[in-house]
């Protein structure tokens, strides 16, 4: 079953200031498709996507892979079917050739 | 993975990739949202080279190529949870962590459908476009 993911207005400004810094490195594009990718990951499976324990509020993180390194954190309401995103932020790129990608 | 099954051949092999190769690779492979499916998947793919190289050199060669974008992904992806795992463990994080689920379960938190925050990033990114489209425009 399809979770609900949400996320606070708080969390929200912080998305947008991640949003603003990616625009200015010409990575706009790839942040959103990021973002969308953890969203689809996290309302299929929250369970698996993080490895988050139910109701645990653990940095575990979601790796989107080929969109740019983000990672969240979130709690899972199994009650409501709701995941709700509590952290955001971006990590630097990987070492390596691919980060020219 | 090990040394012995050739992943640093095949890391090697991997950084050559051009992002475009690297793309059409990675779409032939269903990794998970797990990274230690993931990193069994790309050990699994890095054995199954070896086993064939020597009776089917062709279908080897097709292997190592899903092989290698396979253990590109599993380092990258180890490294990325290593640091998101330092990032997020830190007393400050949890604190910040612990606080954001104190306001959601008082309900002082307003809470947005995800699918609200990526529809706003979807217009700032139009916004943005156009913007720069605009500059470019004004440049030439």
């Amino acid at each position: 079953m399809a979770y609900r993911v949400e996320t606070s207005s708080v969390l929200l400004a912080r998305i947008q200031e991640l949003k603003t810094e990616a625009n200015a490195a010409g990575q706009g594009d790839s942040f959103n498709a990021g973002m969308k990718d953890l969203h689809s990951r996290i309302a299929a499976n929250p369970f698996t996507a993080g490895e988050l324990k139910y109701h645990t509020p653990m940095g575990f993180p979601v790796y989107s892979a080929g969109s740019g390194p983000a990672v969240v954190s979130y709690v899972v309401y199994e009650s409501r079917q709701t995941a709700c995103v509590i952290k955001v932020d971006r990590l630097d790129p990987p070492p390596g050739p691919h980060l020219n990608n | 993975m090990s040394e012995k099954n050739g992943i640093g051949e095949l890391l090697t092999l991997a950084d050559g990739f051009t992002p475009q190769r690297r793309g059409e690779l990675e779409k032939q492979i269903d990794f998970g949202c797990n990274p230690r499916h993931n990193a069994g998947l790309a050990s699994g793919l890095a054995q199954a080279v070896e086993a064939v190289a020597e009776r089917w050199p062709e279908a080897a060669a097709v292997l190592r190529e899903l092989a290698a974008v396979a253990a590109d992904y599993a380092r990258r992806e180890k490294w990325a949870y290593e640091q998101a795992d330092k990032l997020m463990s830190t007393p400050e994080a949890r604190a910040e962590m612990d606080a954001e689920i104190a306001r959601i379960e008082s309900g002082e938190a307003k809470m947005i459908p995800f699918e609200e925050v990526l529809r706003q990033l979807d217009e700032d990114q139009r916004l943005w476009n156009e913007r720069q489209a605009g500059g470019t425009q004004g440049a030439s």
